[in-house]
């Protein structure tokens, strides 16, 4: 056996040397590491702020959006209509030939006709009836055969859910109605579609909304969530009455899965 | 003054973490003031070891008790850090199993007048596993700041640069006081005083990092 020659007091201070840089070294990328996680942590935190900010400017314009609609309805149409009964009435000199008093109360019936319906045109907009005798799934049919009426587009709708849409509270059947008008006003805007398929289901005990068109469907957005306003807002609508939804992204067209517990309260007012 | 470094610059340093802990220490945790506590005790023996080996007297005898004292105060700051429940039970019982085994080293197998060379390896390890179970913990946990705000991370960098680097030291400990000359063993002590002296810079550091 060979005598040891090795310089022990050299070899404790190479160890000691080499596990104090070892112990740097892991200290080093434990910091590194945190920092990193930190940061991504933040990132993150950053674009759920701006995504939120987004959200609820989306909300906010849309609601102007909506007021200057309902103050140009008020303006052209009740507006209008009050005006031309106002000079109608005022060109009136009194009671006279009896055949012209007669035609003056028949116009003045007509237009008040006019603004009845308009006022009750503009009132069904801002509030739909999705409740009691005229329910929900009526209020949809309703929106549906409007689009049909005007004849741009064919919407084909199917409702097999009757049960689960009529569980569906206040909020949740007034925001699942303004998310599906918004849907179809943004195929009627942007999609240059000829058709629309809408239905309703019930998939895994869940109420299921399934909208597709056959248009030019949503250019890509680069963050992965959805582009313009209109869906913004849709997607605030489904965020507060904690609806499931996914954006087709495959084939042509557009494309919208919307998945609904029906048994749970829905979270906020829309 | 024989060896002036290793014995009173180096363990000098101890008053830079003191210092730093009396002005934040209203500001401590109790883990943090457990620290202060070692620290504090750390300065004591230090003066005492350096006085008893000036008169001519060894001061090994001490270096056993100290080891359990230091070994209890630091499992206690552990134990105070822990947030689980497993790895505070687990500091707990290293509290009564390693001052045990401290004391079955020097009654039955090491000589009390020597270095305790089995004991002090042990508590290295003890305390490395110790430091990167924290980290490891921490990293499963939902952490809020920034690594270098943390005041237990620049003590545990301490404790582990400290012990894993001294680890090699105290085992060769009693092989190198009989096999090798005296300036030899001086300058790897004054290896291990500056080890300690970054220690107790690291300390510093954690204590200014305290807030309320």
């Amino acid at each position: 056996m060979q005598p040891l020659t090795d310089n022990i007091p050299l070899l404790v201070v190479l160890a000691m040397t080499g596990t104090a840089l070892l112990v740097i070294c892991f200290i080093l990328l434990n910091i590194r590491q945190q920092n990193r996680l930190l940061l991504q942590k933040r990132r993150l935190q950053e674009a759920e702020i701006r995504y939120q900010k987004e959200l609820l400017h989306a909300v906010i314009a849309s609601q102007e959006q909506e007021r200057r609609r309902i103050g140009m309805d008020l303006h052209d149409e009740v507006g209008s209509a009050l005006s031309s009964l106002r000079m109608i009435l005022g060109n009136w000199s009194g009671p006279g030939d009896a055949a012209a008093t007669a035609g003056l109360q028949q116009q003045c019936k007509k237009i008040i006709d006019r603004v009845i319906t308009d006022v009750r045109n503009i009132s069904h907009n801002l509030s739909p009836l999705t409740r009691g005798v005229y329910g929900f799934s009526d209020a949809i049919e309703d929106l549906c055969d409007g689009v049909n009426q005007s004849g741009q587009l064919q919407v084909a709708l199917q409702l097999d859910a009757n049960g689960a849409l009529n569980r569906l509270d206040d909020t949740a059947a007034l925001a699942l109605y303004r998310v599906v008008a918004e849907l179809i006003n943004n195929t009627i805007k942007h999609a240059g579609a000829r058709e629309i398929s809408l239905s309703f289901f019930i998939d895994n005990e869940q109420l299921a909304i399934d909208y597709a068109d056959d248009g030019k469907g949503l250019p890509p957005a680069p963050d992965g969530r959805a582009g313009g306003m209109g869906m913004r807002n849709i997607e605030s609508r489904l965020g507060m009455i904690g609806a499931a939804y996914r954006l087709q992204d495959q084939g042509p067209g557009f494309g919208l899965q919307i998945r609904i517990n029906t048994n749970q309260p829905s979270k906020s007012t829309v | 003054m024989k060896y002036l470094y290793m014995s009173v610059i180096a363990p000098a340093f101890v008053l830079v973490p003191v210092s730093a802990a009396l002005i934040r220490y209203r500001a401590l945790t109790r883990a943090m003031r457990v620290l202060f506590g070692y620290l504090v005790l750390t300065a004591v023996v230090n003066a005492v070891s350096t006085l008893l080996a000036e008169n001519g007297h060894s001061n090994l005898e001490i270096f056993h008790v100290y080891t359990i004292v230091e070994s209890v105060l630091l499992l206690q700051f552990f134990y105070l850090t822990f947030r689980q429940r497993r790895p505070k039970r687990l500091t707990r019982l290293l509290m009564i199993a390693f001052p045990l085994l401290c004391c079955l080293n020097f009654i039955f197998i090491q000589s009390i007048s020597g270095f305790n060379t089995y004991t002090r390896p042990v508590e290295c390890v003890l305390f490395m596993a110790l430091c990167l179970a924290y980290w490891w913990q921490a990293g499963d946990a939902e952490t809020g700041g920034s690594w270098t705000a943390v005041p237990v991370n620049w003590v545990l960098s301490g404790l582990l640069l400290y012990f894993s680097s001294a680890f090699f030291l105290f085992i060769f400990t009693n092989f190198m006081f009989t096999q090798y000359s005296r300036a030899v063993n001086e300058t790897i002590w004054n290896i291990h005083a500056t080890l300690v002296a970054i220690m107790y810079l690291l300390f510093a550091i954690g204590f200014s990092k305290c807030n309320r």
